[in-house]
């Protein structure tokens, strides 16, 4: 078994849910998967991309290292996204990564003094500490710490070598700073429930919008109070970075873990005429140009769930029934039978069984990742899926498989929603019958938090999700998570509510969604912990 | 260790006697503690779990007894005997279940889980996790100076189900992260070593390194210190401190003791310096390369005194590898499909070229561990290692966690039987681990190891010299 998404899928989840419709004495609707252990760290390790990225800034580096290619990555699968709290630690693996490249850096750019000027353009040793420690601790020194770097600066002035001993001082000067926990932690370090720094603040945004970390005008800005450490100044910096390249790749990034993009590049088909491995470069370009495309055009979910419009390559046109470029990726309008991310070639592609559809598949990615449902595991010693037989459909096919299976299961949560896509094919391509002719059934009903409601097919559904309120809760949920860089629970809801009803509107853009989220106390004050 | 008798931790100790927050140098007038008589030489440990099950009646010998090179070699229909060079380091064991005796749910995450816990999972699915503490960290705690960690890898693309083996204590988020691309080890490896052998660290340059390198750690540490002063953390802030304190310790430690006798030779460099950037290593079709590459680093990793102990994940648990063995050339099934017998997660399918598939797929598996047998014995370490390999089910379509297989290479320092193949008695693998961390840490004053959970206490008697 694996993949979570067997048949014979395990009851839905147990706890607080009181089912669909309800809503739990937490406030929490029926259904809703807000299973959690924050932990609030008041020091979140940096990721090793956002560490790549601020030492080439602190370090005004040319081009980037490369060196966190070899770092220790962080456990995968146990937590929504890579960059929570509980998987960013500093263990003996990733202190060696950071030790080393730390002292490879320092020795880099203190090889000549024509190096060390490109990071600091004077030759003192206090002017060069105070700079130096600015950026990389994210604020000013304090007395102590300037004075502490410069014994550190003596000893290393001292050593042995061909290098000036400014550039020997300074070399383990910026040892030390790259290997400081203040640099090494993102903090927040105000009183419970208070408002962070503006530095804090400032280093939050920067992190997190621009993946590095603050900029020398960046922090000039963030100094005295009433700054950024309002909720309309951390807003205007936001609004500000969200119009920045940065923050599509880092969009880019939440979608990508979000959706498991990283699984294209492992996606194989058996006996199937239309496929080859090179469609699966095209499958993530094509994924990624999408979703770029929503944010920068200050869209939405419900644009994620409606649009029309995709990317198409050489390779994956014609899946499409298009005429493909001669080269490079255009976006087109894909038809009114595709509604969405979930009705492109890319997503029923990977969820599909050779050349045939995975209704299972699809209908548990919907569950888990679009509706944030309670599902449980697949049961122990799954059945096979039994051959299609003549004068049968796929869907006919499931439901036979799976009809033993509880309501909380594949009966009313997996098959209703994967069958809604029974008109693509395992290749995502749009059919009008199937196995010599018969009909395709793609209607079905699902109980969303508010009520069951009924579909016609895929892009019918569709519809639904994004008039849903579970829907947006769901991203909201998980748009927070990636935010806040911790596990997202029920004491969490006022706040996904708020980010959902603000998804849910006229204009709901997901821009606007990080708006709210920033202006939010969740973000901007310290929260949860001591 | 389930609280019956935890090993002796030094830095426990030091811990429990307050002496964590004294100001620095730290530790400094401390004698290392070591595992060991001063005679005994350490014993390295490493230990490895390989994913989806094996193709049971063709994979071990039909009868218990003695293993001789010529015997094993002359089965040719078991996988198991690519292994004959060996056959008198060797140590096959049937009769090992883990203590969940079945998959409640997926079982792959489960059957990960147990293999070095010897306790039952709690959660199911993707997201299972382990009740208890990993005899590789445990062993590490009792052997490595200073407590050190233990080395930590992975080979494979992850997917679905990635590291979960390898477990700081029991409860979620306790699992620990592996290095996937074997660059990352060789790169810190190398950095000690010369190609001729010998450390540098009597080089005046590295020597001044070290010393400046211990000038900025006593820094980061002042820093730590002062920052788990602060009231305003909580204990899990302090906990995350804490451990990134001790590894700063940890990693001078292992750098100290690096032995004077590595040596390079018989790295294959090439590959290894290929896999400097990008992420060749996780690509389809190179796992069993990555697992050659780990198992030579390794095994230099212990002639070096690096780290005494290891562990493997080979393979994620529901493995994607597409192998390109005979059989599945018609078929070009993923391995985890493979393992069921049915291109799909079913769990009872009947495929028979899929299954022969599975055998060749064993069989390459096993060639993959010679080569890194080859590795340790040109190291000369058979008489002071345990090289364990198991799986985290016994077979793929059952997901049974009874039998399951387990192979051991090396006596341990004399202290387990090696060219037998023995039967275990449908034990729970707590008493393989007691046996194994026992030979392990060759503290036998500290009394009798009661680790994990499961039926019996003690050791496997079968096992001992």
């Amino acid at each position: 078994m694996g993949q979570g998404t067997g048949t014979g899928g395990g009851s839905g989840g147990s706890g607080s849910s009181s089912g669909a419709g309800g809503t739990t004495t937490t406030g929490v609707p029926g259904q809703l998967n807000l299973d959690g252990s924050p932990q609030y760290f008041r020091m979140v390790r940096l990721t090793n991309a956002q560490w790549a990225r601020a030492v080439q800034d602190v370090l005004k580096l040319p081009a980037p290292s490369g060196l966190e290619q070899s770092f220790q990555s962080p456990v995968i699968g146990t937590t929504d996204f890579s960059n929570n709290e509980l998987v960013l630690d500093v263990n003996q693996e990733s202190w060696a990564d950071f030790e080393q490249a730390a002292e490879t850096l320092a020795n880099q750019v203190t090889a000549t003094d024509t190096a060390l000027a490109q990071v600091y353009t004077g030759t003192d040793p206090a002017g060069f500490i105070q700079t130096m420690g600015r950026r990389t601790y994210r604020r000013p020194l304090t007395s102590a710490e300037q004075s502490a770097y410069m014994t550190l600066y003596g000893k290393g002035s001292s050593l042995s070598g061909t290098r000036s001993t400014f550039a020997k001082g300074a070399s383990m000067v910026l040892r030390a700073m790259l290997q400081s926990p203040n640099f090494l932690y993102r903090t927040e370090m105000a009183p419970k429930g208070q408002p962070l720094s503006g530095y804090e603040v400032a280093a939050k945004l920067s992190l997190w919008l621009r993946g590095t970390t603050p900029s020398d005008s960046l922090l000039d800005s963030a100094a005295g109070p009433g700054k950024l450490d309002t909720a309309d100044g951390a807003a205007t910096l936001a609004t500000t970075m969200l119009g920045e390249s940065t923050a599509t790749s880092v969009l880019r990034q939440f979608h990508a873990e979000l959706y498991h993009f990283d699984r294209y590049a492992q996606i194989t088909k058996v006996n199937v005429p239309t496929y080859n491995t090179a469609m699966n470069a095209e499958f993530l370009d094509v994924s990624n140009l999408f979703f770029d495309d929503i944010f920068t055009k200050g869209l939405g979910l419900k644009d994620i769930l409606t649009s029309t419009k995709g990317f198409v390559g050489p390779k994956i046109a014609s899946l499409y029934g298009l005429t493909p470029p001669a080269s490079g990726y255009v976006q087109q309008d894909l038809g009114a039978n595709r509604l969405g991310y979930f009705s492109q070639v890319p997503f029923l592609t990977l969820f599909g069984f050779n050349g045939d559809p995975d209704s299972i598949h699809r209908g548990v990615t919907l569950n888990l990742d679009v509706l944030c449902a309670k599902l449980g595991p697949p049961a122990a010693n799954l059945p096979p899926i039994p051959p299609l037989m003549p004068g049968q459909t796929n869907r006919q096919r499931i439901d036979t498989l799976t009809s033993s299976c509880g309501a909380q299961c594949h009966n009313d949560m997996i098959n209703p929603l994967g069958f809604s896509f029974e008109h693509f094919d395992g290749m995502g391509q749009y059919r009008d019958t199937e196995n010599g002719g018969l009909t395709i059934d793609a209607s079905g009903s699902y109980s969303f938090t508010d009520g069951a409601k009924s579909f016609s097919n895929s892009s019918d559904l569709m519809n639904v999700m994004a008039a849903d309120q579970q829907t947006h809760l769901c991203y909201a949920k998980k748009l927070s998570s990636f935010a806040l860089q911790r596990d997202v629970i029920a004491t969490d809801m006022p706040l996904l509510q708020s980010l959902a009803q603000a998804s849910m509107s006229t204009n709901g853009s997901i821009k606007n969604m990080i708006l709210q989220l920033v202006r939010s106390d969740a973000f901007r004050t310290r929260v949860g912990g001591n | 260790m389930n609280g019956k008798r935890p090993v002796f931790n030094r830095r426990s100790f030091l811990r429990g006697a307050g002496t964590i927050a004294i100001g620095l140098p730290f530790l400094e007038g401390l004698p290392e503690r070591s595992a060991w008589a001063a005679d005994s030489p350490p014993v390295f440990s490493m230990y490895i779990v390989a994913a989806c099950g094996v193709v049971g009646n063709k994979f071990f010998p039909d009868t218990t007894g003695a293993l001789t090179q010529s015997g094993l070699a002359g089965l040719n229909d078991k996988a198991v005997s690519v292994l004959s060079p060996h056959a008198e380091n060797l140590l096959f064991i049937k009769g090992i279940n883990f203590p969940l005796g079945g998959p409640t749910g997926c079982g792959h995450a489960q059957g990960l889980c147990q293999s070095l816990t010897a306790a039952p999972p709690a959660g199911s699915g993707s997201t299972a996790y382990s009740t208890g503490i990993s005899a590789d960290m445990v062993v590490a705690q009792a052997v490595n100076p200073n407590a050190a960690d233990p080395m930590t890898l992975y080979a494979g693309a992850k997917s679905y189900i990635a590291e979960r083996i390898s477990f700081k204590a029991g409860g979620a988020g306790q699992v620990r992260a592996a290095d996937l691309n074997p660059y990352t080890l060789y790169s810190k490896l190398t950095g000690l070593t010369t190609s001729s052998g010998g450390t540098t660290v009597t080089d005046p340059v590295a020597a001044e390194l070290a010393t400046s390198r211990r000038s900025v750690n006593d820094f980061v540490r002042a820093e730590l210190n002062g920052l788990m002063s602060n009231s305003a953390l909580s204990s899990a802030d302090r906990q995350r401190l804490q451990q990134h304190f001790d590894s700063i310790r940890d990693a001078e430690v292992t750098m100290s003791n690096m032995a004077a006798s590595c040596t390079q030779d018989g790295l294959s460099t090439s590959q290894l310096t290929a896999l400097k950037s990008g992420i060749a290593f996780t690509t389809n079709g190179m796992i069993e390369d990555v697992v050659k590459l780990h198992l030579e680093l390794v095994a230099l990793a212990f002639a070096c005194n690096y780290n005494r102990v290891g562990t493997l994940q080979w393979g994620d648990g529901t493995d994607g590898t597409k192998y390109s063995v005979p059989s599945n050339a018609s078929l070009g099934w993923p391995f985890h499909h493979l393992s069921h017998r049915v291109d799909s997660d079913a769990a009872t399918g009947m495929n028979p070229t899929a299954e022969q598939a599975h055998h060749e797929i064993d069989t390459l598996r096993m060639q993959s561990l010679l080569h890194g047998l080859d590795a340790f014995k040109a190291r000369g370490l058979q008489d002071k290692s345990i090289i364990m390999w198991t799986n985290h089910v016994a077979d793929g379509p059952s997901h049974s966690m009874s039998n399951v297989p387990h192979i051991i290479w090396g006596n341990g320092g004399g202290f387990l039987k090696t060219g037998q193949y023995i039967d275990a008695g449908k034990v729970t693998n707590n008493k393989l681990w007691n046996t194994l961390i026992t030979a392990a840490i060759r503290d036998k004053s500290t009394a009798t190891v009661n680790f994990g959970m499961g039926t019996g206490t003690g050791m496997i008697s079968g096992m001992l010299a």
